[in-house]
């Protein structure tokens, strides 16, 4: 089976700046899979390249079988591939209802939207509760799950999603993952994730590679690189 | 001598005023906060639509007000093609760029209206300009109290469309946050056009509120430009509430300055009004981003 998403040796940067320096990443569907690697890796990048936000210099992204890396940003989404960004950037002035509401921009059936916006709100029953209220009045978590509940609107295949414990309390960032191993088991999303908190990452994905200067240094199934000396050393700190 | 009842008079048509000024304002706020492109040549796209509405009244015997039905759709198109052609190759550019080409288009417009109508001023002649409503002993313009109705009438509109469509809430994503709103599907560029381009059309209706009793000469752009600069950063940038209530302060500063100084003075009672605002809230009176 071809995999749902397939980067070959993907070149992408900011003007002469080169930052990712031939990425090959293949994720099949129903997989969840970690990027790790330190701070200025290109992590975030990664993940801009595949939302299109950066164009890749060189190289190609292949999802569900339509060439992306062409596309501008909001056609790639039409394709199922969808980031909930770093620092969720959720539209601050906006009610929590009319971010969901925007996440929906290309669910052009407004009883698709209704109904995806039903399972949202079951999912994330506080945002139902909040609805009325201005995006920038919720808490870091509540943003969160906000920012990730705008990215179920869309209605993804393949969720992306940067540093989503950044600046959350623990509590909050074991609910996070909680909401993300439900939508793994009942709506067999296939998620790309990128996380600094490597122990957190590596109970939640399959398998994971690890990003340093560009390159992946790195790979292996959570098992492997839980017990891979660089690793033990460099992230976790044993 | 100043009386209670001049008082009321020159708010009165001071807020009149500054409704029309409101709409010249949000038209420049909207753009300004979708597009981050500061339009110094909104005033005298407002001043081509007042010549439009000339022509339409000397061509075809058109009511000012059937003027604003009727340039709507060309001031819209006329939009579209300057967002295409001139605003979308430098909206990535430094700030510099963007006004000298913005600043370019406003010398460029004032030129040919010069050379098409010369530099006499022109007006239209309409039984209702001198029209007034005696209300308790304040004397209202029948055109400028219609020109607020209507004015009124449009940026409601408006903003129903933002606050109330799906279309308006991507409008006003793309403003708060344009990478964000990629990442939910929106096509921020398209998006950016139609406001531009409907910021454009909007002044299709502020022309045929103000050709019913006031008077259009080529370097009349400037005034407006000036007036919804001001009036946008006085609500704090991007700000569509504030550039509304601003808009309202202004035309009332206006207003209260004719009376207690003279009409000369005006215009700089408002440079002061807003360098205060500057000082003291150099956000703007509201300033918090894109709010319908």
């Amino acid at each position: 089976m071809s995999p749902l998403l397939e980067a070959r040796a993907l070149h992408a940067g900011y003007g002469a700046v080169e930052v990712l320096h031939g990425i090959d990443l293949s994720i099949a569907a129903g997989e969840a899979v970690a990027v790790l690697g330190p701070n200025g890796a290109g992590k975030s990048t990664l993940l801009r390249t595949l939302s299109g936000l950066v164009r890749a210099t060189d190289g190609s992204i292949l999802m569900a079988g339509t060439a992306v890396h062409t596309l501008p940003a909001h056609r790639i989404v039409a394709t199922g591939l969808i980031q909930v960004p770093e620092a969720r950037h959720i539209f601050p002035y906006l009610t929590v209802l009319e971010n969901l509401r925007v996440g929906a921009s290309l669910v052009r059936d407004a009883a698709l939207k209704d109904e995806a916006l039903d399972q949202v709100m079951t999912l994330f029953p506080m945002l139902r509760d909040k609805a009325r209220q201005p995006a920038r009045t919720l808490s870091g978590g509540q943003q969160q799950m906000l920012a990730i509940g705008r990215a179920l609107m869309g209605r993804p295949r393949l969720l992306m999603l940067d540093e989503p414990s950044l600046g959350l309390a623990p509590r909050v960032v074991e609910e996070v993952y909680e909401v993300l191993h439900r939508l793994r088991t009942s709506s067999e999303l296939t998620i790309l994730l990128v996380e600094q908190d490597v122990y957190q990452a590596l109970d939640f994905v399959d398998r994971a590679h690890v990003l340093q200067n560009g390159r992946f240094a790195l790979s292996g199934s959570s098992a492997e690189l839980r017990d891979n000396d660089t690793i033990r050393t460099a992230y976790l700190g044993l | 001598m100043i009386t209670g009842a001049l008082l009321v008079q020159a708010l009165i048509s001071g807020l009149l005023m500054g409704g029309i000024y409101a709409l010249v304002a949000l038209a420049l706020a909207l753009s300004f906060g979708v597009l981050r492109v500061l339009n110094f040549a909104h005033g005298d796209l407002l001043m081509m639509a007042m010549y439009g509405a000339v022509v339409l009244h000397r061509w075809l015997g058109l009511h000012p007000y059937w003027a604003i039905v009727v340039l709507a759709l060309p001031m819209l198109a006329l939009g579209w093609l300057m967002f295409v052609g001139l605003i979308r190759p430098v909206q990535h550019a430094g700030v510099l760029v963007q006004a000298q080409m913005t600043l370019g288009v406003s010398f460029v417009l004032q030129s040919a209206a010069l050379m098409i109508f010369g530099a006499d001023l022109l007006n239209v002649r309409t039984e209702m300009e001198m029209a007034v409503l005696r209300i308790e002993g304040v004397v209202v313009s029948v055109p400028l109290a219609i020109g607020f109705a209507v004015s009124l009438l449009i940026s409601g509109a408006l903003s129903w469309v933002l606050l109330g469509t799906d279309a308006g809430r991507r409008v006003r994503a793309t403003a708060q946050d344009p990478d964000m709103a990629r990442l939910c599907g929106v096509d921020v560029e398209r998006t950016q056009r139609w406001v531009f381009a409907l910021s454009v059309a909007l002044l299709a209706g502020v022309a045929g509120c103000l050709m019913t009793f006031s008077h259009v000469v080529p370097t009349a752009g400037l005034q407006y430009s000036v007036l919804a600069l001001l009036v946008v950063m006085l609500g704090g940038l991007g700000d569509l509430k504030g550039a509304f209530i601003g808009g309202l302060l202004i035309g009332i500063a206006e207003a209260l300055a004719g009376v207690f100084l003279n009409s000369a003075v005006g215009p700089a009672v408002i440079y002061v009004l807003f360098g205060l605002t500057l000082l003291f809230r150099p956000q703007g009176l509201f300033g918090r981003g894109m709010e319908a």
